[in-house]
């Protein structure tokens, strides 16, 4: 029996079919294929991510140890400066008990003088104050006297630079003292309102 | 993830490039695994499926079967459409024979036009051919079938035609 073309060709190919079987088979190979494309990719998004991961762990242990490299290097840097300049006890400035009495002396300072709340400046033990450095930046040295051990103390206050004291502990900045020992001495140092303070005295 | 219809679908077209019920289901696996492969979560899966079991099939039957190598002169655009393979009519137990006489590009020609109904136009797009190479390959086509396949009257008629052109 004659036909079109068309009808021929889409009869005869419509006739084609999968075996139950052979269909079986290829929904169970996209099944199983999609199956493990959902419970692998969150592992292939770890192991993808994992590199950068690793270069930011890496990166962030050497810069926070660098960090506190540099915070060690530089407060024991003002600890030793501030040590050597206990030692030397060069002659005061002016001599008064109060800080109101010391401080119209110090007018070219860049800062105000602060009486500090970790530590009590009282009648009793101030002996005086001259002009110093710290680091380069001018500072005020306050000398008192511990008449109980008879040790004498040194209070050093300078303007807190951040540019000059970059990588001071964080700690010490919201004014929580960083302790360093050197020469036999203890040296407390912190900032508060914008001032570091250095508080040295023998053991 | 292809249906059961789909996959039917997407063997009868195999099947229209191999002419073979076992080459065809191979031809099947073989792209999906390509497909799977792939990751691409495509807008149209099936087209991009049948891209994927054409160069499949290139790679695994063209390769090794003899090109049909057309003369230059037929590769110009002539007037004629898919529409013309709607006048040839056919035995319709011949139809298997046709298919295995035809090359795998005619046949995939064929598919396109019977099955899928695709025009002129989009059997080009499918094939990334010009227009005008898929126009000259129907025309030959419809020449070789009347050529091989039909009774003495059609064959006078399409001598009549030639010599008109």
């Amino acid at each position: 029996m004659k036909q079109s073309l068309k009808h021929s060709v889409q009869q005869h190919l419509n006739k084609k079919s999968l075996s139950s079987q052979q269909l079986k088979q290829l929904l169970l190979r996209q099944e199983k294929k999609y199956r493990l494309r959902k419970s692998y990719l969150p592992w292939f998004k770890i192991v993808s991510v994992a590199p950068f991961l690793m270069v930011s762990v890496v990166l962030s242990v050497y810069f926070s140890n660098s960090v506190f490299f540099s915070t060690q290097t530089l407060g024991q840097r003002i600890a030793e400066e501030v040590a050597n300049n206990h030692l030397k006890l060069k002659p005061l400035e002016v001599n008064s008990n109060t800080l109101e009495g010391i401080i119209p002396y110090f007018d070219q300072l860049d800062f105000s003088p602060l009486s500090p709340s970790f530590f009590t400046l009282s009648k009793q033990n101030l002996l005086g104050a001259r002009y110093c450095s710290i680091q380069g930046v001018t500072a005020l040295q306050l000398r008192m006297m511990d008449y109980k051990t008879d040790k004498i103390q040194t209070l050093y206050e300078t303007e807190y630079d951040k540019k000059v004291f970059m990588g001071f502990p964080k700690t010490a900045e919201e004014g929580k003292p960083l302790t360093i020992y050197v020469k036999g001495m203890k040296v407390d140092m912190w900032v508060e309102k914008g001032i570091l303070f250095a508080l040295i005295e023998s053991l | 993830m292809f249906d059961q219809a789909e996959l039917n679908r997407l063997y009868r077209f195999c099947y229209s490039l191999v002419v073979n019920e076992t080459a065809a289901y191979d031809l099947l696996q073989n792209s999906l695994e390509k497909f799977l492969k792939s990751d691409k979560n495509k807008e149209n899966n099936l087209g991009f499926m049948y891209q994927v079991i054409r160069h499949q099939f290139i790679d695994d039957y063209r390769k090794q079967s003899k090109q049909h190598t057309i003369p230059f002169e037929e590769q110009d655009y002539i007037d004629f459409d898919v529409k013309t393979l709607e006048s040839i009519s056919i035995n319709e137990d011949l139809t298997q024979q046709i298919l295995e006489y035809l090359d795998p590009l005619e046949r995939e020609i064929l598919f396109y036009w019977a099955v899928e109904g695709y025009t002129t136009q989009q059997i080009a797009e499918m094939l990334a051919m010009p227009k005008g190479t898929v126009l000259s390959k129907i025309y030959r086509m419809r020449q070789r079938i009347k050529q091989q396949f039909n009774d003495p009257q059609d064959q006078a008629s399409l001598h009549n035609e030639a010599h008109k052109k």
